[in-house]
């Protein structure tokens, strides 16, 4: 059975100065693991996602941005496709913007 | 393949007769009918006339735009592998009677001077073109089976339209504009799993559908209007009726919470999912985008594989040992939060939010793989924690908010003109970790970026010149803590509050383009000496401009093509002066506020300054002061100078209740002391030696006590 306190969540704010700019976090908590947690404890979870974050920094991999999917690449294919054609279109009709009378 | 062109006008397209067929335009006929592996001409050398199909064709393509006659397909089967092509302005009539015509890009995109006659011709779309460009004119049947995404154009009018799903679930119905049908408009997804999505081909802007009857099944929609006489209370249709935001005139399935129950399992297994928490397995359904999908601590353990592209929300609060990962590229339409997963796993199929009211993504310490984009017009994506992705962060409409949290990505995009904005918050990090071409790539149109007091900070190793585009926006921190040896480069006529250049490790290169003007409060470096190049990135001036009064001191610089404005703001000490500067000054030491600045030894050549102003306390170990030379000391300021070299005409004018402190004070030419107020005092506590007493032309001067 839920009670209303269920729902309630405690925000923790993490602010801390690292070698790689300040990080700020927060962690969410129920009410009841909020109250059971000691401070140590909660101390430790926050040293842990700081912790975490630096190593997502420090061990970043420099890779090249991810391949389209051939999905991707058909529809970005055939909307290209659409596109020349109506370009062909407004170019056949004039539909452009005359710059010069000369 | 061969090229054939219809010559001689009036005449027969059939199986055998060639007299009417030629190999080149306007050339001889009597090249062979045109088979599967043809291109087909019709142009304006056809000779005009009407050209009657009596046969079955099947070729590669037929193009008729520029024909200037009539081509009659005469109820017969008409099969392009490609593309057929009546667009273009040739006079020209297209009479498609009864005739059944696949192709696998229809293009009617210019209508000029066509006289169009659909008839009851049905139009099948096959193949990977997978597009019907119809000109806004007005068509029988239209039928589309083929899997992807079906792309229609133009303001057309169907006798009947039809676009049935594959057993694929990325099957999608794109509409570049709205379509009026007058019979009946079918819509099939495959089934409840393999949807059907129909969407605008511009997210935010909707695309009505006006049909006379409608029939709709395992179909999803998004910025559709539903219009005319047919039924669009599509609440209970077979497979029912996905909502992804930005639609009217539709009724749709109303959303419900779907609670994860078993365990591993793919998320489009309905016997993964049950209506309340804990319930049996098929009570719930696969979640449509409107829905809620909660795992919680009555889901069991193992891995979710979330296998279908949209889902409406996920909620892990109060899971346990649960893994979640995706094999699919998905979009999100509600908030998300992490918090109780086991383990995100590192899968990367891109994740993109396409909600249209406001969420929260929490991530809950947990770091993504996944390329994140936000294209939801008139929707927030709020973070609720810091996001950290291996991946890029892209805005293409819709706000992020980062409400003050860190942001952590390998690069971050919001190019593009759809009205969107990027909050970054107070105090927080956004750092970019990537080696990519473009950093940080935005441009303005569209786009409200409001930096707070956020820090940009850049850690790629690069392997290359990078860019950090700014498109002319006002930012608050920038610092640039790559690695690598190569430059990073301004695009831009951007604002900072600070510039910080890191080259601790090893010199740096900063490249602005030339003919911008790059606005800063604070332009600072790291204490160490490895050289900063500051330049533009073609053979002209950048400008650097300083906000807020003031100036601005880097050491260890090598300029070039750089200028500074305003002037007597921006100095360089031991710095080269690689030439086409303006504005800097170099060998200068300007020293304002409660400053506190105690240097070794200076060496100020030429025009070289020591100005101090307010509070500032100054300790020089050595400073030698040649020509122009001067330590204009003001107010308050405290200057002990173990030894201090004047000569020609380099001067101590102080003003205020100096206290200036010499070791040994050594003047030579005109060089003097002047303290023209009180309290001052000047004590000279080792020699005071002045040279060239003797000379004509020279003389010096120490005022006060």
């Amino acid at each position: 059975m839920a009670t209303p306190t269920d729902s309630v969540r405690v925000q923790v704010l993490i602010g801390r100065d690292t070698p790689h700019g300040r990080f700020q976090d927060a962690i969410y908590l129920s009410m009841a693991e909020f109250e059971a947690m000691k401070d140590a404890e909660l101390e430790a979870l926050q040293d842990e996602r700081v912790g975490a974050w630096i190593s997502a920094v420090e061990d970043a991999k420099h890779r090249a941005p991810e391949k389209p999917t051939r999905a991707e690449l058909e529809e970005a294919r055939a909307r290209a496709l659409a596109e020349v054609a109506e370009i062909d279109g407004k170019l056949s009709r004039g539909d452009h913007k005359i710059v010069s009378a000369r | 393949m061969a090229a054939r062109f219809w010559v001689g006008g009036t005449g027969n397209w059939d199986a055998s007769d060639t007299t009417h067929w030629s190999a080149s335009s306007g050339g001889a006929g009597g090249a062979s009918v045109p088979g599967a592996s043809d291109t087909v001409t019709l142009d304006g050398s056809s000779g005009g006339g009407t050209v009657t199909v009596t046969a079955t064709v099947s070729v590669t393509s037929i193009t008729a735009g520029a024909f200037t006659g009539t081509l009659d397909t005469n109820g017969q089967s008409i099969t392009t592998s490609g593309t057929f092509s009546i667009t273009g302005s040739g006079a020209r009539t297209v009479t498609l009677g009864s005739s059944a015509i696949s192709c696998s890009l229809w293009n009617a995109g210019t209508t000029t001077n066509l006289t169009f006659n659909a008839g009851t011709s049905t139009i099948t779309i096959t193949g990977s073109n997978n597009s019907f460009v119809g000109g806004g004119l007005t068509y029988g049947t239209l039928v589309w089976s083929s899997a992807g995404t079906a792309i229609i154009t133009g303001a057309n009018t169907f006798a009947n339209l039809t676009r049935n799903g594959t057993a694929t679930k990325t099957d999608v119905f794109q509409l570049g504009a709205s379509q009026t049908i007058t019979g009946t408009l079918t819509l099939a997804g495959n089934s409840s799993i393999n949807r059907l999505l129909i969407r605008s081909d511009t997210r935010g802007t909707a695309r009505t559908l006006t049909a006379a009857a409608v029939s709709a099944s395992n179909v999803d929609f998004q910025d559709i209007t539903g219009a005319g006489a047919g039924s669009w209370n599509l609440t209970a249709i077979s497979g029912l009726s996905g909502d992804c935001g930005g639609n009217s005139g539709i009724t749709f399935t109303s959303p419900v919470t779907n609670y994860w129950v078993g365990g591993a399992g793919n998320t489009d297994a309905v016997a993964e999912w049950a209506s309340t928490s804990g319930g049996s397995g098929g009570t719930g359904r696969v979640p449509l985008p409107q829905d809620s999908a909660r795992v919680d601590s009555n889901s069991g353990t193992g891995t979710i594989t979330q296998n279908m592209p949209r889902i409406g929300s996920w909620d892990f609060t109060n899971s346990s040992g649960i893994t979640w990962t995706t094999s699919t590229a998905a979009s999100f339409f509600g908030s998300i939060d992490l918090t109780g997963l086991g383990t995100l796993s590192g899968s990367t199929q891109a994740y993109t939010y396409e909600g249209r009211g406001a969420s929260t993504l929490t991530s809950a310490g947990k770091s993504w793989a996944k390329a994140f984009t936000i294209d939801a017009p008139g929707g927030t994506l709020t973070l609720a924690d810091a996001f950290v992705a291996s991946a890029a962060l892209t805005v293409t409409a819709g706000t992020f908010a980062g409400a003050g949290f860190n942001v952590t990505v390998l690069n971050f995009v919001a190019t593009g003109s759809a009205t969107r904005a990027v909050s970054m918050g107070t105090g927080a990090t956004w750092t970019l970790t990537g080696d990519v071409a473009t950093i940080w790539s935005v441009a303005s149109s569209g786009l409200t970026l409001t930096p707070g007091t956020s820090t940009i900070r850049l850690t790629g190793s690069l392997t290359a010149a990078r860019t950090f585009a700014g498109a002319g926006l006002t930012y608050y921190n920038l610092e640039n803590a790559t690695t690598g040896a190569h430059a990073l480069q301004f695009t831009g006529s951007n604002t900072f509050n600070n510039i910080h250049i890191d080259a601790s490790a090893a010199a740096r290169t900063v490249l602005f383009t030339a003919g911008t003007t790059t606005t800063v409060t604070t332009f600072t470096r790291d204490a160490g000496t490895n050289v900063i190049t500051i330049g533009s990135i073609t053979a002209s001036s950048h400008t650097l401009a300083k906000a807020g009064g003031g100036t601005i001191t880097l050491d260890y610089l090598s300029l070039s093509r750089s200028t500074a404005t305003p002037g007597s703001t921006w100095y360089a000490t031991n710095s080269t002066d690689g030439g086409s500067n303006s504005g800097w000054t170099f060998g200068a030491i300007p020293i304002e506020g409660t400053l506190s600045t105690t240097l070794g030894a200076a060496t100020l050549l030429a025009n070289g300054i020591v100005p101090s102003q307010g509070q500032a306390a100054v300790t020089l170990g050595a400073a030698t002061l040649s020509g122009a030379g001067a330590v204009p000391a003001q107010a308050n300021a405290a200057i002990v100078l173990g030894v201090l070299a004047l000569s020609g005409s380099a001067a101590i004018p102080s003003q205020g209740s100096l206290s200036l402190t010499l070791g040994s004070l050594s003047l030579s030419g005109s060089g003097s002391v002047a303290t023209p107020s009180f309290p001052r005092q000047i004590t000279v506590e080792g020699s005071l030696s002045s040279y060239g007493l003797a000379g004509s032309r020279s003389s010096y001067s120490v005022e006060g006590s």
